[in-house]
């Protein structure tokens, strides 16, 4: 387990129509350029951040409170890059954290 | 021995073996598959999943291209659920554990998934568990589309049996092959329906359930002329098919005969006989059963089952060979009627997001909202026009705005052609479908501005009567005799008589032979039919004079019911001319 990190970070849904398909998508794609994984939790529920439906099953509105649990190789790197997106609102540019938006 | 009893849709009657078509739907063909298979299964399930991919990623560029970026966005969302690596993981997954045939698994995780979202009592996530069951859907068209490739690869002539057949799908069948066919699902008025009439194979649809106890090879007596189809018949039952089927000839015989003769009445009045047809190869179809030209071209085949929308010059080289093929006779040509049971593959998406799409935007509708595909298309017939003798219909107009907005366009892309030095017709007719209530209440102010009507019976029917013609539990509503309908009818014949203007039905009830007399009492003079019925309908008219269909409309106008009217109908038509009905 040496070269296994965990990061752990808990953020505040700010999106007004909470986290639906857009932002969503952006986030699983982006947990797919790292190595680590990586899990979002909201109470007892767990997603794997990789896939798309299962995060849309957390039914993370505005105003409530996620938390991401990174672990793996480039955990820290990973933990930086969902913390832009979330703390820009989702709003980030693509060039700041690679290709966001799913290619055609 | 199983009857079953249907719509007969197209004539004829045929024996043969069983040929069955898994239903993506309904029924999944193969549940598990042998350990052996599995890895195979596994690469069949990913060869679907990225062809899907490929498709959404095309209709997503379409959508944006043409109708904007938020349409290109619901593609997008589907795109997401599509390359979900749990969902494809968890699918590989039944596959190797259990054994699970590609289409069982991806059916079963895919309904499992969207149960969950819409689980959750979130109306957005209920949506997207309907996206879910779309993917479904597209996954489990694409694997089965393997199989029901297959009908291409016939070697034998066979009866095909299926839940149902998309309208593409029968356009493609193999009349080498294919003696008939039977499907559980649709109405009279389907396309399917229509395109096995224009392709002239036996047909018997809205069956009800009965696949399920059939494996295909069974030997199948199909009759397209009362609708009924037979699995494993007895001695008896063959006998009588022998027997039906020889009658069916020699009335064929007895009316071929009719060919080179007139559609006229016995007092010497002409009636004009146009075809409907739907492909260019048809336009044969109608000379060959002396036409007197096309009444109704669809042009929506052009549109139906290929992946991208028809360029300038598909339209040009389909609408060249019938107009070359007429040889001088008129060609009404029928401008995009896209929508509810016919939609294209780019437009899908948009036309099915609005939950009542026969009220929705469909035919001229659509085309007035994307005018470079509407525009694309009227260049194409301006052009091809030359020369010839071609009218312009616009269907389901609504109101005289739609008609105005429509010509105005036809004025717009004169203007292009001309400045760009493209030769093109000029003096084209332009006229209308009626089939839309509305117009019918506001019929003399649309004869000041058309040159021609033509009744749509299949619509003006369901939307007068509010009945969904494809569905079983109120298709009893849908009636082509009821009374409501005949004084629909009545006034738009007799409006286009006071003015002076052509006017044709070309529903499916013009190609009823009981209606042919009612019709012409009523004062029509033309009707526009499916080519095949020609020659029977010519029968009817050349028994006729116009006193006695005048007698027959008056009595048949006098009853309250439908189910008196069409009686009192069928009866007469017995009485006119009982040697030539199949």
């Amino acid at each position: 387990m040496d070269d296994r990190l965990i990061c752990r970070r808990t953020f505040v849904v700010e999106l007004e129509e909470g986290l639906h398909m857009r932002p969503l998508s952006q986030l699983a794609s982006r947990v797919r350029q790292f190595r680590s994984e990586v899990r979002i939790s909201k109470g007892a529920n767990i997603a794997d951040a990789r896939s798309v439906i299962d995060l849309l099953t957390l039914d993370a509105g505005c105003g409530e409170e996620v938390t991401v649990e990174v672990s793996g190789p480039d955990a820290e790197d990973a933990m930086q890059s969902l913390s832009r997106l979330f703390e820009s609102n989702f709003t980030e540019s693509p060039e700041a954290g690679g290709q966001d938006i799913a290619a055609g | 021995m199983l009857v079953k009893r249907g719509i007969a849709v197209s004539p004829g009657v045929v024996s043969g073996p069983a040929f069955v078509l898994g239903d993506e739907d309904a029924r999944i063909a193969r549940r598990f598959v042998r350990a052996s298979a599995v890895e195979d299964e596994v690469h069949r399930f990913h060869a679907a999943l990225d062809a899907v991919c490929v498709e959404i990623a095309g209709n997503r560029q379409l959508a944006t291209e043409q109708l904007g970026e938020q349409f290109g966005q619901i593609f997008s969302a589907h795109l997401d659920l599509a390359r979900d690596p749990l969902l494809a993981a968890e699918i590989e997954e039944l596959i190797r554990k259990k054994s699970y045939s590609a289409d069982y698994a991806s059916s079963i995780a895919l309904d499992r998934n969207a149960k969950r979202l819409r689980s959750l009592g979130n109306p957005y996530l209920a949506e997207r568990a309907t996206d879910v069951i779309d993917l479904k859907k597209r996954v489990l068209s694409r694997l089965s589309g393997e199989d029901r490739l297959s009908l291409a690869n016939l070697t034998s002539p066979v009866i095909v049996l299926a839940y149902n057949l998309t309208p593409s799908e029968t356009a493609q069948l193999n009349r080498e092959f294919v003696l008939g066919f039977a499907t559980e699902a649709g109405g009279h008025t389907s396309h399917t329906a229509i395109l096995a009439g224009a392709l002239e194979i036996p047909a018997v649809v809205g069956l009800g359930s009965f696949l399920s106890d059939l494996s295909g090879g069974e030997t199948v007596i199909l009759d397209g002329n009362l609708g009924e189809i037979i699995v494993e018949p007895d001695e008896e039952a063959e006998e009588k098919y022998r027997d039906s089927q020889a009658r069916f000839r020699s009335v064929a015989e007895r009316l071929e005969s009719l060919a080179g003769l007139p559609a006229e009445t016995q007092d010497g009045v002409r009636i004009g006989l146009m075809g409907n047809i739907e492909f260019p190869e048809e336009a044969a179809h109608c000379s060959e059963r002396g036409a007197d030209g096309v009444g109704l071209y669809r042009t929506e085949f052009l549109y139906l089952g290929q992946d991208k929308d028809p360029t300038e010059d598909d339209h040009f080289q389909a609408y060249s060979r019938v107009v070359s093929a007429l040889d001088g006779q008129p060609v009404v040509i029928r401008t995009l009627d896209l929508g509810a049971d016919k939609i294209p593959g780019s437009m899908e998406q948009l036309v099915h997001r609005s939950s009542n799409p026969v009220l929705g935007l469909r035919s001229i509708r659509l085309s007035l909202q994307n005018l470079p595909l509407f525009k694309t298309q009227l260049r194409a017939i301006l052009r091809a026009a030359i020369g010839h003798d071609v009218r312009i219909m616009f269907p389901l107009v609504s109101t005289l705005l739609e008609f105005r907005q429509a010509k105005m366009t036809i004025a717009d892309v004169m203007e292009d052609l001309e400045e760009e030095g493209i030769p093109f017709a000029r003096d084209l007719q332009v006229g209308m479908m009626v089939e839309v209530p509305a117009a019918v209440m506001m019929i003399e102010e649309f004869a000041r501005e058309v040159d021609f009507f033509s009744i749509g019976t299949n619509d003006l029917i369901q939307y007068a009567l509010a009945a969904d013609r494809g569905d079983p539990s109120v298709a009893s509503l849908y009636n082509s005799g009821d009374p409501s309908i005949l004084r629909l009818i009545h006034r738009v014949i007799s409006v286009a008589r006071e003015n002076d203007l052509p006017v044709s039905v070309c529903g499916q009830m013009s190609s009823d032979p009981m209606f042919v007399p009612l019709l012409i009492g009523m004062g029509l003079r033309s009707l526009s039919v499916t080519p095949h019925v020609i020659p029977e309908l010519k029968a009817v008219i050349r028994q006729l004079t116009i006193a006695e269909a005048e007698r027959i409309a008056t009595h048949a106008m006098s009853f309250d019911l439908a189910r008196d009217v069409e009686s009192f109908l069928h009866s007469e038509l017995i009485k006119l001319c009982p040697d030539y009905l199949r």
